[in-house]
């Protein structure tokens, strides 16, 4: 055990030591609270002219989370590189030799990215409601945190975050290369949904909601959004999903002569 | 102090594919020693090094430190120290940086870094990223990060790669006072004139097997060294040659080249014969040649014929 914490420590000061993980995540935090100011004041000033359905079905609390929900791109390429580099440079070897447990070392870059994001994506979420709330101006509209489901909304958003960035670092491990990774990782977030909306048979949508891109919207909404999951089974089936991949990965990596 | 074997490589096996770059592979490194691990190039040496620290998974036979498999050592920088490829050395990050981050991972106190660092004399530039390092100094920083845990067994592969002579005359003291203290050291290379002044023994493989092992003596002694001559009567000295078992391996013109019988016996049957000799020399009494001569066979790619 005493050697898990030293791996995880070793971990978090070598993704300290890269500037690329600040810009990621000032990106992120960009995007996320950006987001929230932006949807707020463009609310603020669509209100009168909306339609009177779309009022009825208006979901603050979403709408100020739309950012935090596009904050898998933003950290992704950190989350994958943070194990595709060391594929491309040989640095593994080196990683290596100082934790020849292979499983402990994974365990360990997951704890250093889905701890600490995970921390950041609540205090983000929360940023981005204090903006969407402070932009909108329509006291009726605005996110009230006391509401059933807003805080759970909140912690859940950084466990979004936290799934969504293990998941796109289980990809690198398993596929190794970043370009190769990054693409598939965002290929499967922005472009399968639309694809899915686009193909002519009915059958297809109905795989939508298990979709790794709409388990977002379920996770992040207080109240189950039409076509979606139960916010419950969606986190569940995102665990499922990210424990998966990095299985296979981890399987990969201890069969690997390097 | 009597060596001990520290590092054993047992019936080691490594295939990748149909190749199989180390075939049945037995030989170990003892403490208070230099080993040199020679072989030509693709002979297997840095997979042999590989799986001894866990890199590598043997197809079959085991590789150990001190009885252990690497991959079972939880502080293993503490035990066994090595550097096998600069492209290890991570290129973006600050030298005494990568030193914490490992020195961390091993629960090595900080001040090791510092201590490592000015041991191997790159104190001064420790705070450069890798990438701005001279080939030189990368080599340096390998050393730093083979001793940082203090470790009894030392692993090197081809560390003198690229170095200026004076580099080389630096990491060849480094090694043998390792040895003197009593650590074990393993240095491969496949250029054995870089070995041979400070192993105390050295293993040659060739084609993933084992062709030799014992002190530089022993090794040159074991193989025959070949005599050439020329003289007034080629033809007749390679009879009597031959009559006493010589083997002529090359006969030209004015020189003939004999294997298996020295120099003195072949200046006897000159002078019993009244054969005047114009030359006679032992070609092969270095350890170069006796090298050359046992890896010769197993080259992968020897010189047409
Ligand atoms: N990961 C790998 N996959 C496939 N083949 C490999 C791998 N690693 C090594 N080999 C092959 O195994 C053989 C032995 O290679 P190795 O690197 O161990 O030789 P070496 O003695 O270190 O050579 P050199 O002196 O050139 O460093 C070579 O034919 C090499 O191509
Ligand atoms: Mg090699």
């Amino acid at each position: 055990m005493g050697s898990l914490v030293s791996i995880v420590r070793a971990e978090w000061l070598k993704l300290r030591s890269y500037r690329s993980a600040f810009v990621s995540l000032a990106v992120f935090v960009a995007l996320g609270a950006g987001f929230g100011a932006l949807t707020g004041w463009g609310t603020h000033h669509a209100w009168a002219t909306m339609a009177p359905v779309s009022r009825a079905t208006f979901d603050p609390l979403a709408t100020s989370l739309s950012g935090i929900a596009l904050g898998p791109i933003a950290l992704g390429g950190l989350a994958v590189g943070f194990i595709t580099n060391e594929f491309a440079t040989g640095h593994l070897q080196g990683t290596l030799l100082a934790v020849p447990n292979r499983t402990r070392l994974v365990l360990s870059k997951i704890v250093v990215l889905g701890v600490p994001v995970a921390l950041f994506a609540i205090l983000t979420s929360f940023a981005a409601v204090l903006a969407f709330n402070a932009t909108i101006d329509l006291a009726h509209e605005r996110v009230v945190f006391a509401h059933p489901g807003v805080t759970r909304s909140l912690v859940l958003a950084g466990l979004y975050i936290a799934l969504a960035v293990v998941f796109a670092f289980a990809m690198g491990l398993l596929l190794r290369k970043t370009a190769l990774a990054l693409s598939l990782f965002i290929g499967i977030y922005l472009a399968v949904p639309i694809i899915v909306q686009l193909l002519p048979w009915h059958w297809v949508r109905v795989a939508q909601p298990y979709m790794i891109g709409s388990l977002g919207a379920s996770m992040l909404s207080a109240a189950t959004p039409a076509d979606g999951l139960n916010v419950w089974v969606a986190t569940g089936l995102f665990t499922v999903y990210t424990v998966v991949l990095t299985s296979l990965g981890v399987v990969r990596l201890l069969r690997t002569s390097l | 102090m009597t060596p001990i074997p520290v590092i054993e490589v047992s019936r080691l096996t490594k295939r990748f594919g149909d190749l199989v770059a180390v075939d049945g592979l037995e030989f170990s490194a003892s403490s208070g020693e230099v080993t040199g691990f020679l072989g030509p190039n693709g002979s297997g040496k840095s997979t042999t090094l590989r799986a001894i620290v866990g890199l590598n998974l043997p197809t079959s036979g085991t590789a150990t430190v001190n009885g252990v498999n690497y991959r079972d050592l939880a502080y293993p920088l503490r035990h066994v120290g090595a550097f096998l490829d600069p492209k290890s050395l991570p290129k973006r990050l600050r030298a005494r940086t990568y030193l914490r981050i490992l020195a961390t991972s091993n629960d090595i106190a900080r001040s090791r870094v510092e201590e490592v660092l000015d041991f191997v004399g790159i104190a001064s530039v420790a705070n450069k990223r890798i990438d701005e390092f001279s080939l030189g100094m990368a080599q340096r920083l390998g050393i730093a990060v083979a001793l940082l845990g203090d470790p009894e067994v030392l692993i090197f592969d081809e560390p003198m790669n690229g170095l200026d002579p004076d580099g080389i005359r630096w990491i060849r003291q480094v090694f043998s006072s390792l040895a003197v203290e009593g650590r074990t050291v393993l240095v491969s290379s496949h250029l054995i004139n870089e070995v041979a002044t400070v192993a105390h023994r050295v293993v040659v493989i060739g084609r993933g097997r084992l062709l030799a092992q014992g002190t530089v003596d022993e090794l040159t002694v074991r193989i025959d060294a070949a005599v050439a001559f020329s003289s007034h009567d080629n033809e007749g000295l390679v009879a009597l040659v031959r009559g006493r078992g010589g083997t002529v391996t090359r006969s030209e013109e004015n020189s003939v080249t004999v294997l298996g019988l020295d120099a003195d016996t072949i200046g006897q049957l000159a002078m019993e014969a009244r054969i005047v000799l114009t030359q006679l020399v032992t070609l092969r009494d270095s350890l170069e040649d006796s090298y050359f001569e046992l890896t010769e066979q197993s080259l992968d790619f020897s010189v047409g014929h």
